[in-house]
């Protein structure tokens, strides 16, 4: 699956970086067409000038809930400058809300600490996943961590080691990584609660974090006559909290669309609530597709799990791609080569 | 220039009705000392491998090694032309643009040639990578063949749990669920035997559709060798005695939400 974002600039200064992050992080939907934001902070002149290599992590968070976005973080700097990093990270789902806004403050006002955040909004992870050819939540994730890995590298930085928190298999992950960005000499450490154990991943734990809980606290909803009842009061987003039951179960208004774009509508609680309560539709073409076999998110593919063993046909560096009007791309409107 | 002649024509013949429902197009890749083909169906969901050895044949010459595109509908359509006794012969120039397939018959009586179109794939080259299996199980192809059909009967999808107990293939669907458990069976014929390797308990869900293409294999062989581990696909062997394999992959369903 092709990635969304090829490039993200970084940011000119920190003043400029936190300043972006409060608009990302705050008031509804930030991004153009269904692509949610890229943010990457400023790069530190040490980063940029390292000589024992630059370490960096990427964790995310709320991959779960059924409302709200789903946010990467990513934390990088310079082995040289460790002892200037913050102390006291670990699994931010472990540390109480107001010791990680103190982390991530301390983040922010660390001069020698890089940091990408990108976020997925609920439409956007819900429109790939319905789409005639889904696009799972793994590949998804997969990408989302290539897209800030690639930003970081544009921008400059010889990355030495990343360590990131799985998403499936962390076999399969990692040789998936080396060939995505093979000839960089990056090692990767894709492990399983990498977040827990490695101070790079817990950082960028801690940005993805703070950044979801403040983009969902804050949400306006972009409907215009979408009025919630209970306001905000959806709790984590998750489907087992019960304030988050409520909600859903007092805000299905519409009985059409039902939702608002901030909830994720190929998530199960969603889709039943819809079949129960909204309006029944029957999408005739939807029944069966060309195969006579209805695609199946679940079902993974077999290129997860090969090594590419010769050169790389394509390489996408060398290919140029021609930008297209931004009508086109805003409508998602392309050539194809076979009528579905 | 290439050519092999086998006198157990038939073999080929099935090879290639084994694969046709599965992949489209695919290349044939001949070395010094064997043949090989490897493709993945259009999904990219499964990828069968295929390996004969020079040795298996009764002649077999490769110059050079080529890669021979071909398309699989057409290939078997061909050899619909052979019969099951005939021998057939491969051949191809170095630069060919087409393949040779002769069919002789036991009596030398009649023979009979065909090319075949050739074309050119794009091929990305992807390895396997070698993984230790955590169970390998072997039994016979035929009940293989069998469970997954009584299986479909039920569901789309499919649970092999591999543990002590024995290997069982569980459905379930609409009108219902099904089961069937294989225990190991130290049977006097080999062939029917159900042999159950184990390390670890491993339990993994398929596509049936697949796995039914699969078993479009079973009359090449009497076995057939089921090897998994968690989270990576399964392999499915069928053995070709003293001439090569024939090995389905098929990447798992895993369940995103989990």
């Amino acid at each position: 699956m092709k990635r969304v974002l090829s490039s993200s600039k970084p940011c000119s200064d920190r003043e400029e970086a936190c300043k972006r992050l409060e608009q990302v992080s705050s008031g509804g939907r930030v991004g153009q067409g269904q692509t949610g934001p890229m943010l990457l902070s400023d790069i530190p002149k040490s980063c940029l000038e390292s000589k024992s290599g630059v370490v960096l992590g990427i964790d995310e968070a709320g991959r779960g809930p059924v409302l709200g976005p789903m946010t990467y973080g990513c934390a990088f700097w310079s082995r040289d400058e460790e002892d200037l990093i913050p102390k006291g990270f670990t699994d931010s789902k472990q540390l109480d809300s107001n010791t990680r806004s103190s982390l991530f403050s301390s983040i922010q006002g660390c001069p020698d600490m890089g940091f990408v955040l990108r976020v997925l909004h609920a439409s956007e992870i819900s429109n790939n996943m319905l789409r005639a050819e889904p696009y799972n939540l793994n590949a998804q994730s997969h990408n989302a961590a290539m897209d800030m890995i690639q930003a970081v590298l544009d921008a400059g930085v010889k990355i030495d080691t990343a360590y990131i928190d799985t998403v499936g298999m962390p076999d399969a992950y990692r040789m998936k990584l080396e060939r995505e960005f093979r000839g960089h000499d990056i090692t990767f450490v894709v492990e399983k609660k990498a977040d827990a154990n490695y101070a790079p991943c817990s950082a960028a734990s801690v940005v993805a974090k703070v950044s979801r809980d403040s983009i969902t606290e804050s949400w306006e909803f972009s409907e215009p006559d979408f009025e919630p009842v209970n306001g905000n009061n959806y709790g984590s987003g998750y489907p087992s909290d019960p304030k988050c039951k409520a909600w859903m179960e007092a805000n299905l208004t519409d009985k059409v669309f039902c939702y608002p774009d901030f909830a994720r509508f190929s998530w199960g609680p969603c889709r039943q609530a819809i079949k129960e309560n909204g309006v029944k539709v029957t999408w005739k073409a939807e029944e069966e597709d060309a195969n006579g076999e209805k695609e199946d998110a679940n079902q993974t593919k077999m290129n997860m799990f090969l090594q590419s063993v010769g050169p790389k046909k394509n390489d996408a560096s060398q290919v140029k791609k021609r930008k297209r009007v931004e009508f086109f791309e805003r409508s998602k409107l392309r050539v194809v080569a076979r009528v579905v | 220039m290439f050519e092999a002649r086998l006198t157990q024509g038939k073999i080929f013949k099935q090879l290639i009705e084994a694969l046709k429902d599965l992949v489209q197009d695919a290349n044939i890749d001949c070395s010094e000392d064997e043949l090989s083909i490897q493709a993945m169906d259009s999904s990219h969901v499964s990828l069968v491998q295929v390996n004969l050895q020079a040795g298996g044949f009764d002649h077999f010459r490769c110059d050079r090694t080529i890669s021979l595109g071909f398309n699989s509908t057409n290939m078997s359509k061909i050899l619909k032309c052979a019969g099951n006794d005939d021998v057939i012969t491969l051949k191809a120039e170095d630069t060919a643009d087409a393949l040779t397939l002769m069919f002789e018959s036991p009596g030398q009586d009649r023979i009979a040639d065909f090319e075949l179109k050739l074309m050119d794939i794009d091929a990305e080259p992807l390895g396997i990578p070698d993984t230790e299996y955590q169970c390998t199980i072997r039994m016979p192809s035929g009940e293989f063949q069998r469970i997954i059909r009584d299986l479909q009967v039920l569901g789309d999808t499919c649970v092999i749990s591999c543990t002590k107990e024995g290997v069982r293939f569980s459905v379930s669907g609409d009108l219902g669920t099904g089961n069937v458990l294989l225990r190991n069976n130290a049977a006097e014929k080999e062939e029917d035997q159900v042999i159950i390797e184990m390390e670890e308990p491993v339990e993994l869900t398929f596509a049936l559709r697949y796995l039914n293409f699969f078993t479009k294999a079973t009359s090449l062989g009497g076995s057939v060798i089921l090897s998994m581990s968690p989270e990576v696909p399964v392999v499915v062997e069928y053995p070709i005695e003293e001439f090569g394999h024939i090995k389905y992959y098929l990447a798992p369903k895993i369940d995103d939400d989990a």
